[in-house]
C-alpha cells in the first residue's frame, strides 16, 4: 500500500468514525462522557502498552493519557468502534505483517515472543476502552 | 448537533496523525541497480524527493537540519561546545602518545591535517575496509603496545574517542569523498553494508531503514528520526545526554543492539562494511565533526 493510499484509508477511516460516533452518541445521549474505571486486565494491558520495556506502544503511537508519544503510526482511538471484531485486533498485535506486510515497522509482539499471549490479550482488553 | 462537535474533532485529529506520514515517494531497493554510484544516487533521490524542506548542504546536521525545536536546543547547548574540551585533550593524547619504539601514531597512520577524511577508505591491499579507530588500535597492536593497554571498545575509550574528536576538528569542513575502487571486493564490501541497512533483524524487528528512510523526519516518542543522509559526517559525537563522546562504530553498534539483536563485534566487517555505505552515500556533504547531540 503506497502511503498515499494509506493516508485516504486512514481519513476515511475518520469519517466513518464521525458518522458512527454521531449515531451512537444520538442514540445514547444520556451517558455523560466520563473516564472509564478500568478493569485489572485492563490496568495491566495499559501499564505493557505505556512500559518502555514492553510494549513501548507510545514511542510509535498516540494513546489517550501517554506523555510525549511518536507518530511514526496512527493514533490509536475509538478502537472499539474501528475494530468490532476483536479477534482482528488480537492479530495486528501479534503480528501485524499479515495485515500491513513485511516493510511494516511495528513489531510482531506474539510472534517474536516480544509479549505473551496474555498480554496481548490484555493490551487489546485496554485498546478497547480507547 | 452539539455531541457531533467533539466528534468531528477526534475524527480531524485521526486524520492529522494519519497524515504525519514521512515519505510519500516510494524507495524499492530490490528494482535497484547494484552499481554502488547508481545506487547511492538513487538512494539520495529519495530524501531530496521527500524532504524538500531539507537542505542539500544540511543533512550533515542530523535532525538539527529540519527539526526547529531541536535545532534551538542545540543553539543553546552550543553557547559552550562540550566538545572542545576533548578536542584539546585529544590533541595532548596525539601529540605525547609513543608506540613502544618511540614513534608517534602519526608514523602508522599519517599527519592529523585531513587524517579522518581519509576513512573509511577499501583497502586494495588486504582486501578490507579501514576505519579510522581501528587503524589506531592496529597501529598499537602491530607495534607491540601490551594488550591491557590497547584502546579496546572497554579499557582506553575515553582517550580513543578524544584522539578521534581531534582528528576530526582537523577534518572539519572538508568533502566527505569515499572512493570504491575498481575492485570486486569493493563493491561487495558496500553492498553488504547495504543489505545491513535494509535487513530487518532483531527481537524488534527493525531495519536501519525503518526508522531512518521510511520513517524519517517522524518521531518515536520524543526522538525526531533523521534520515539515511549525513550518518557519518559529525562524527565522532558528544552526546548531552550521555556526557559522552561517542565513536561511530560504537553508535552502529548501540543501534543495532537496540533491535535486540545479538550484535556483531564492534569493529566487525560488517560494522566497517556498514560505515562504508553510509560514508558512501554522504559523499559531497562537509564534514563538521566533532558534532553535538542531545
Ligand atoms: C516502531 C513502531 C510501532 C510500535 C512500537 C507499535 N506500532 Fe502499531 N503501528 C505502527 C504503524 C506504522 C502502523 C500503521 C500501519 C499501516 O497503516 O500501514 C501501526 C498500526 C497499528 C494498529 C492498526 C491501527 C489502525 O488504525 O489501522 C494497531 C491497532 C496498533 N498498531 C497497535 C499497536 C500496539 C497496541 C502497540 C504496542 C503493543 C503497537 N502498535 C506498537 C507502528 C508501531
Ligand atoms: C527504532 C528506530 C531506529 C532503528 C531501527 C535504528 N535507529 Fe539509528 N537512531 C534512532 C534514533 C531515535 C536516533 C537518535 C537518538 C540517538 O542518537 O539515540 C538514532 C541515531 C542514529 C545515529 C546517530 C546520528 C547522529 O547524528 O548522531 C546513527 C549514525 C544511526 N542512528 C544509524 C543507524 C543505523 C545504521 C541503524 C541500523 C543498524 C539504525 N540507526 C537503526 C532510531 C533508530
Amino acid at each position: 500500500m503506497t502511503p498515499k493510499i494509506r493516508m485516504l484509508n486512514t481519513t476515511s477511516t475518520a469519517l466513518f468514525l464521525a458518522m458512527g460516533l454521531a449515531f451512537s452518541s444520538a442514540t445514547h445521549a444520556a451517558e455523560p462522557a466520563a473516564k472509564p474505571v478500568l478493569t485489572p486486565d485492563q490496568q495491566a494491558g495499559k501499564d505493557i502498552a505505556f512500559s518502555k520495556s514492553e510494549g513501548n506502544c507510545l514511542a510509535c503511537h498516540a494513546m489517550a493519557g501517554g506523555t510525549e508519544p511518536g507518530n511514526v503510526g496512527p493514533m490509536l482511538i475509538a478502537m472499539k468502534v474501528r475494530f468490532p471484531d476483536k479477534e482482528a485486533l488480537y492479530k495486528i498485535l501479534w503480528d501485524p505483517r499479515e495485515k500491513f506486510g513485511r516493510g511494516i515497522i511495528m513489531p510482531p509482539f506474539g510472534d517474536h515472543k516480544i509479549l505473551t499471549k496474555e498480554q496481548i490479550t490484555q493490551v487489546v482488553d485496554y485498546l478497547y476502552t480507547l | 448537533m452539539k455531541k457531533i462537535v467533539p466528534t468531528l474533532l477526534i475524527a480531524g485529529i485521526v486524520a492529522g496523525m494519519g497524515s504525519a506520514i514521512a515519505a510519500d515517494v516510494k524507495f524499492n531497493p530490490l528494482n535497484n541497480p547494484s552499481n554502488p554510484s547508481e545506487f547511492a544516487k538513487e538512494f539520495r533521490n529519495y530524501f531530496y524527493e521527500n524532504f524538500p524542506q531539507i537542505k542539500h548542504n544540511e543533512y550533515n546536521m542530523g535532525v538539527y537540519g529540519f527539526d526547529k525545536d531541536a535545532y534551538s536546543q542545540y543553539k543553546n547547548m552550543m553557547e559552550f561546545p562540550p566538545q572542545d574540551d576533548y578536542i584539546a585533550k585529544g590533541k595532548k593524547i596525539w601529540d605525547s602518545y609513543k608506540l613502544p619504539d618511540g614513534k608517534p601514531l602519526s608514523s602508522c597512520v599519517g599527519d592529523a591535517k585531513g587524517l579522518r577524511a581519509k576513512y573509511p577508505y577499501f583497502n586494495t591491499k588486504d582486501g578490507q575496509v579501514h576505519n579510522l579507530e581501528l587503524d589506531l588500535i592496529n597501529c598499537q597492536k602491530n607495534a607491540g603496545v601490551p594488550e591491557d593497554k590497547v584502546w579496546g571498545p572497554k579499557q582506553g575509550y575515553a582517550d580513543l574517542a578524544a584522539v578521534s574528536a581531534y582528528l576530526s576538528s582537523e577534518s572539519d569542513g572538508m568533502t566527505v569523498d569515499v572512493k570504491i575502487p575498481n575492485d570486486p571486493r569493493a563493491t561487495e564490501a558496500f553492498n553488504n553494508g547495504k543489505g545491513m541497512f535494509f535487513r530487518k533483524t532483531g527481537q524488534l524487528n527493525f531495519s536501519c531503514a525503518d526508522c531512518h528512510m521510511y520513517h524519517a523526519t517522524q518521531r518515536t516518542r520524543s526522538e525526531t528520526l533523521h534520515t539515511g543522509i549525513g550518518n557519518t559526517t559529525g562524527f565522532p559525537v558528544y552526546r548531552y545526554s550521555k556526557q559522552k563522546m561517542i565513536t561511530l562504530n560504537n553508535r552502529l553498534f548501540g543501534c543495532m543492539r537496540d533491535t535486540r539483536t545479538i550484535p556483531y563485534p564492534q569493529y566487525s566487517t560488517q560494522f566497517r562494511d556498514l560505515e562504508y555505505f553510509l560514508a558512501y552515500i554522504d559523499n559531497g556533504q562537509v564534514i563538521n565533526g566533532p558534532a553535538l547531540r542531545k
